[in-house]
């Protein structure tokens, strides 16, 4: 009994240390995305995903899509590391009034990982831009 | 009477969580808002994790702002028992996750065996209520911090005459728990660890406490799973098991799984589980397959 808690724990040490350990230098995911070409694929392949989703796509009946895709591409790319400066809204701004709700913050993250596996982008480094876009759920929607 | 008290403490949380305002207009209370795969699957016990273990996930896909809900049927196949569970969850607002679990344990041809007759069945009554306490399990990507909820199941199993004759104490007994769930998302895994209060015999088919011991006894749960892609994950569980009865042994409990997530409504679970030594009879493994519906 103890032994299993030690080795468990010893286990949760193991797989946590990655996590800790994670460097903004590593470029691992910037060059599985393609770098910036493939980064603005994942953009503009993401949003065409949620224009043609029944669940979210009111929401952008009224945006500027090439913009959209833009400064997406430029967010991912910093998230991913990679050498590009984003220029837009924080988050929250960027979200203010639109009262989303986990849901739609949600229906968004599943059509990006469908855009991002027609891209044939391995679900392991998906997985690397997901992480870093989760977080902003607490600036996104409306608690 | 404590198990009452727990379930209208749960409901009521449920209900305060109900009650906080919507944030637009467009609610859909039974909308499947979580990730694919995020609820988990259902347990043996019926309630949210993997085949074995329990983990801290409120089970179905409502997200803070919505109910989900999952029926589920699992097969267990044992050289010497089959094992069918059946039952039903609900999850409040991905606060409290309400379960019912009725287990068949059919002891086949080895009934006679234990003295028991052909094709003697033990059944089982399980009803669960889980709250998270804090943490969340796909947005905490940026803290250490896991996902945390607390736990109890109140069980019952028939023939209890046969329980006490084996040396059972009880036939019917509450489990509590604590469980904890990580998921690292940027390293495609999920872990989760619970800490269980007991004393019951092989999930209390054998009924509750015994001549070794009648007391709680902590016990552990220990699950990965590998993300390796939206609709599939591979994982192992380990589950350490009290030795309350004199007249067998009990082992603890591993399997390695894979689930499949069709979509949002269904999903599809099969493991190799190694149970240890039931009843006596040593080496208990076999296939696990399990079929969830839900929303």
């Amino acid at each position: 009994m103890l032994k299993t808690l030690l080795r468990a724990t010893a286990v949760l040490a193991l797989a946590t240390a990655p996590a800790l350990a994670a460097d903004n230098t590593d470029l691992s995911a910037y060059n599985a995305f393609g770098g910036k070409e493939g980064i603005a694929r994942v953009a503009s392949t993401g949003i065409d995903q949620v224009l043609a989703d029944p669940r979210i796509n009111d929401y952008f009946k009224t945006a500027n899509i090439p913009h959209l895709k833009a400064m997406l591409a430029d967010q991912f790319c910093v998230l991913l590391n990679g050498p590009c400066e984003y220029k837009g809204l924080d988050m929250k701004s960027a979200h203010n009034g639109m009262n989303l709700r986990d849901a739609q913050f949600n229906a968004l993250a599943e059509d990006f990982q469908i855009a991002m596996t027609k891209l044939d982008i391995p679900f392991y480094y998906q997985n690397k831009l997901v992480a870093k876009l989760a977080p902003m759920e607490r600036q996104i929607t409306t608690p | 009477m404590r198990i009452s008290v727990t379930l209208a403490a749960a409901f009521l949380l449920g209900l305060a969580c109900a009650s906080r305002p919507a944030a637009a207009q467009t609610v859909n209370l039974f909308e499947s808002g979580k990730l694919l795969a995020t609820g988990g699957v259902t347990n043996l016990e019926g309630a949210g994790g993997g085949g074995i273990s329990t983990w801290a996930v409120i089970s179905g896909y409502g997200t803070k702002d919505a109910i989900g809900g999952n029926v589920h049927y699992t097969y267990t196949s044992l050289p010497q028992f089959q094992v069918h569970s059946t039952g039903a969850s609900v999850g409040l607002y991905n606060r409290v996750e309400l379960s019912y679990a009725h287990t068949f344990f059919d002891t086949g041809s080895t009934g006679p065996k234990l003295g028991l007759p052909q094709g003697f069945t033990f059944e089982q009554d399980v009803i669960g209520a889980k709250v998270r306490l804090f943490g969340d399990i796909v947005y905490d990507q940026d803290t250490l911090l896991p996902q945390v909820s607390v736990g109890m199941q109140y069980k019952t199993t028939n023939h209890p005459d046969i329980l006490k004759a084996v040396g059972a104490r009880a036939h019917d007994g509450e489990d509590y728990y604590i469980a904890a769930s990580k998921l690292f998302l940027d390293q495609s895994l999920l872990l989760n660890a619970t800490l269980r209060l007991t004393k019951a015999n092989q999930l209390g088919i054998l009924g509750f406490g015994g001549p070794r011991h009648n007391g709680y006894q902590p016990e552990f749960e220990g699950s990965v799973a590998y993300l390796v892609t939206r609709q599939l994950a591979f994982g192992g569980e380990y589950r350490t098991m009290p030795s309350n009865l004199g007249f067998t042994k009990a082992d603890d409990w591993k399997t390695i799984y894979a689930a499949y997530f069709l979509s949002h409504n269904a999903s599809i679970t099969l493991a190799y589980a190694s149970l240890g030594t039931i009843a006596t009879f040593k080496n208990q493994q076999g296939l696990y397959a399990s079929l969830q519906v839900g929303f």
